[in-house]
């Protein structure tokens, strides 16, 4: 599982069930991402290259810092 | 004989209902969900049922009926003691609440942006593109392990179920460092001109 370190969280409310949430990453991290080796053979990856990532915010737990 | 000049836009919304099953039969409706919801947030049965409006008969007739279906409890109560006692839910409780209200957040999108009525476009949540560096490659078996360090100072979006209203609002300042679980759904190497 993946997470990462977020602050200046701002909330807006969608509708009655659903807020959208935008929030700053507040410092360098470091997440793992586990791809194929299909995929590897199509796209080359090497140590030092700039990425995109495409992330989804899934199974969303806000948690405080500290308790971890 | 219709006239299409008088014709206004018309208020049609569809309407959905949510309910968990198990073995084909219903678990968990929205009812239910709320009573976790409050005995979550007040952490009493009698409390949650009085904010609900139903008698401490029927929730916990609704509770028991919950665990002797899934034969797991949904709350656990501590008696007695200096705080004259609490009712918290258990792991398996929180769950199924978040199953419920995740769904209900997920369907609520869905039905209140009316261009994802039609077509493939379901949208569970916002995707968001980051810029990294790969720092670590290693063979898994068939996979690899990519390790890519994040910069610092990118912006993130995404939905949340208001279930979260109560907890981000008791925070007296934005500035506080949260965590969110993200999961990755594809990395491609970032051409000169990539909007960042």
């Amino acid at each position: 599982m993946n997470e990462l370190e977020i602050t200046n969280v701002n909330v807006t409310i969608i509708n009655d069930d659903v807020l959208e949430v935008t929030a700053e990453i507040n410092k360098p991290q470091q997440i793992v991402v586990i791809i194929s080796k299909e995929d590897i053979v199509f796209q080359k990856f090497s140590v030092g290259d700039v990425v995109k990532v495409i992330v989804e915010a899934k199974d969303i737990t806000l948690s405080d810092s500290k308790e971890r | 004989m219709m006239n299409d000049e008088n014709k206004k836009d018309l208020d049609i919304k569809p309407r959905y209902k949510i309910w968990l099953e198990m073995n084909k039969e219903p678990l968990l409706g929205e009812g239910g969900a709320k009573l976790l919801l409050m005995i979550d947030k007040y952490n009493s049965i009698a409390d949650a049922a009085n904010v609900l409006n139903i008698s401490y008969r029927f929730a916990w007739n609704y509770i028991r009926k919950i665990e002797r279906k899934t034969k797991r409890r949904i709350v656990y109560t501590k008696r007695g003691g200096a705080t004259g006692g609490k009712t918290t839910l258990t792991q398996f409780g929180k769950e199924l609440m978040k199953k419920y209200f995740s769904l209900k957040a997920h369907m609520a999108l869905i039905f209140n942006f009316p261009e994802l009525w039609y077509g493939s476009r379901y949208m569970k949540t916002k995707v968001n593109v980051l810029k990294g560096t790969i720092v670590d490659k290693k063979a898994l078996g068939d996979s690899f392990a990519i390790k890519i360090k994040i910069d610092k100072g990118q912006k993130v979006s995404f939905f949340v179920p208001s279930q979260h209203i109560s907890s981000l609002q008791q925070d007296d300042s934005n500035k506080k460092t949260r965590r969110i679980s993200i999961s990755p759904l594809k990395i491609s190497i970032m051409e000169y001109g990539d909007n960042e």
